[in-house]
């Protein structure tokens, strides 16, 4: 006999991100267990689950809390954006306040049940026809009646009687320890099924919080611990990373880089909806590059934005002047919006989705990024690839040009960091660096990626005056410019004046 | 003397249920002196009830006059522990409260 199970519906949470690493949401009709250290969100979480039921899905919720007064609560979720009592005046939200209350001492005199409780829950579920309830926390029930079998067993029969009501559950419950056993009473013994663990770890001095799906009988999730973060007005915010699908259309339309020479380099400009990222030493012109790519689009009419890490908005917009570019102009008309952001502010994950809004709001077709570097001194290595990866798709999605710089840490030659992890995200990759020749500093510049096109090799030496960069012919006598030791071709000087630089201004595709 | 006010919570007709309300009525049959007025709720049929006194376990006795409140969880078949909750002194002619 082959017995075939319906795939279990799921009910999507409506928390950010959350949903896409359940793939889906959580099981419908079930209980979740949401264990976490102390810190770890788990109120916030449980709150906006019926948050957003009532925000996205217009299901109603009951809140049953264990711990905290609903007083509290109401004032805590306020911060984040939410005004319970409002929803409790419609009718959408309704509290089971099980907290232990100032005065009242319990003291036990013989058996006992939770069915005063189930029946309140009961009540509040039938009475808001409620679809969602959260139970916050079970620590604070063993806490009042002691870790026994009883309270063991009664917890049980509680989660049985929210299966029978048919109501999708979320309780949460202490854990000691970030890694170890799953929670401090063991609850998991009774609600098996479902387990996400939140985290909030100390990782290089600064805190990192993840989620993680630990089980979800019967269901397909993804696995590992994705960052979220916690903001005002929204509430948690998970940052699906690898559950992001490769499955961005490519695009063959080509838009300029601003720069006409740099367009003949990469054949035709770069592709609509790629990423390019542009490493060179302090000075060699990422910036300068940064702003004819915002002028260039701006020529076209397409809007662009601009998120400085390094620099002030005047000092860009002073250099921006330098090379004959009127950033003030250009945010009048509507056309560029920059972004000035300190990276000491806030955490990578905040970064990105910062980042992310204002380009949905926004709606460019031309971003870029001044410089990612500046960005990793704030984030672990994981943290940045991670920011890293969710940057490109969410541009890419966006159908985006997208334009990163990263800082070399040397002035002659080397590969950054930045570089290094992040080189196989990206689509384009330009160098700009230093060549010292005979006593003098001169900057050279080469395509060294492009996918899906082909571009010109050279290494071409580039200027900058106040119109901006020029590229010019390519170092024909210099050897091992790349590696940063480079090495001259035995010329006399005479020779060398004449024959440096190669006639056949760039025509050498293979 | 000090009349009681004394609410018991129960879940429907349980054994635990009848057994609280046996072992409460025994008590006040041994002490005709406790003065109280008793009040007992089914949690089924009067949820709100327990939602407003913040009632979990059933069944539970709660005493609200005189304060401070107190609140016996279980069947109060430790007739020690609730006679000494309720302030009953045995073979008392008058009930001291505590």
């Amino acid at each position: 006999m082959i017995v075939q199970s319906l795939p279990i519906e799921r009910i999507e949470t409506g928390i950010p991100g959350l949903d896409n690493i359940l793939n889906g949401g959580l099981p419908k009709g079930r209980s979740t267990l949401v264990a976490g250290t102390s810190g770890s969100a788990k109120t916030v979480f449980a709150a906006q689950f019926i948050a957003e039921g009532i925000k996205q899905r217009a299901e109603t919720g009951v809140f049953v809390t264990f711990e905290e007064s609903p007083e509290d609560l109401r004032r805590n979720m306020l911060a984040v954006g939410w005004s319970i009592s409002d929803w409790e005046n419609e009718k959408k939200w309704m509290f089971v306040d099980a907290s232990p209350r100032g005065k009242d001492r319990a003291v036990v005199t013989g058996d006992y049940d939770f069915g005063a409780l189930l029946a309140r829950i009961e009540h509040a579920v039938r009475s808001t026809d409620a679809k969602r309830v959260a139970l916050d926390s079970l620590g604070a029930v063993f806490l009042q009646f002691g870790q026994t079998e009883t309270v063991r067993s009664e917890l049980l029969r509680l989660t049985e009687g929210l299966k029978a009501m048919g109501v999708t559950s979320v309780i949460t419950v202490e854990r000691t320890h970030e890694y170890g056993s799953i929670s401090r009473h063991e609850v998991e013994e009774f609600v098996t099924d479902n387990v996400i663990i939140l985290r909030n770890t100390l990782e290089l001095e600064k805190r990192r919080r993840t989620v993680e799906i630990l089980k979800l009988r019967g269901c397909e999730h993804s696995k590992g611990e994705f960052p979220f973060t916690v903001l005002p007005g929204q509430g948690i915010v998970a940052v699906p990373l690898s559950a992001i699908e490769l499955k961005q259309k490519s695009s063959d339309l080509r838009v300029s880089s601003g720069n006409a020479e740099l367009d003949r380099m990469c054949d035709g400009g770069f592709f609509r909806d790629s990423v390019i990222l542009v490493s060179g030493a302090t000075g060699t012109g990422k910036t300068l590059m940064v702003t004819e790519f915002m002028s260039g689009g701006a020529r076209q009419k397409e809007r662009c934005v601009l998120f400085a890490f390094e620099e002030s908005r005047e000092q860009l917009f002073r250099n921006a002047r330098g090379w004959g570019v009127d950033f003030e102009g250009l945010e009048t008309a509507g056309l560029l919006k920059v972004v000035c952001i300190y990276p000491e502010v806030k955490g990578l994950e905040e970064h990105l989705i910062a980042i992310k809004e204002i380009i949905l709001d926004f709606k460019p077709s031309r971003v870029a990024v001044d410089s990612l570097s500046a960005l990793e001194r704030v984030s672990t290595i994981k943290g940045f690839r991670e920011f890293v990866i969710g940057l490109t798709s969410f541009i890419k999605h966006q159908e985006v040009v997208g334009l990163f710089t990263a800082a070399t840490p040397t002035l002659m030659g080397g590969t950054s960091i930045t570089e290094a992890h992040i080189s196989t995200i990206t689509d384009s990759i330009i160098l700009l660096r230093y060549i010292e020749m005979y006593g003098e500093m001169r900057r050279g510049l080469t395509v060294l990626k492009m996918r899906g096109s082909k571009h010109d090799k050279d290494i071409r030496e580039c200027t900058i005056d106040g119109k901006g960069l020029h590229i010019g012919k390519a170092f024909r006598t210099v050897t091992g410019i790349l590696t940063g030791q480079p090495t001259y071709m035995d010329f006399s000087d005479i020779e060398r004046l004449e024959t440096s630089f190669s006639e056949s201004d760039g025509a050498r595709e293979h | 003397m000090n009349r009681h006010y004394l609410k018991l919570f129960i879940c429907g007709m349980t054994l635990t249920s009848e057994q609280a309300m046996a072992n409460l009525r025994q008590l006040l049959r041994e002490h005709p002196d406790f003065d109280c007025e008793l009040v007992i709720v089914d949690v089924l049929e009067r949820p709100d009830v327990a939602e407003a006194e913040g009632i979990v376990a059933t069944p539970s006795l709660l005493r609200e006059v005189p304060t401070p409140r107190q609140l016996l969880v279980g069947d109060l078949s430790d007739v020690g522990s609730v006679k000494r909750l309720l302030g009953i002194v045995e073979n008392a002619k008058e009930e001291s409260i505590q």
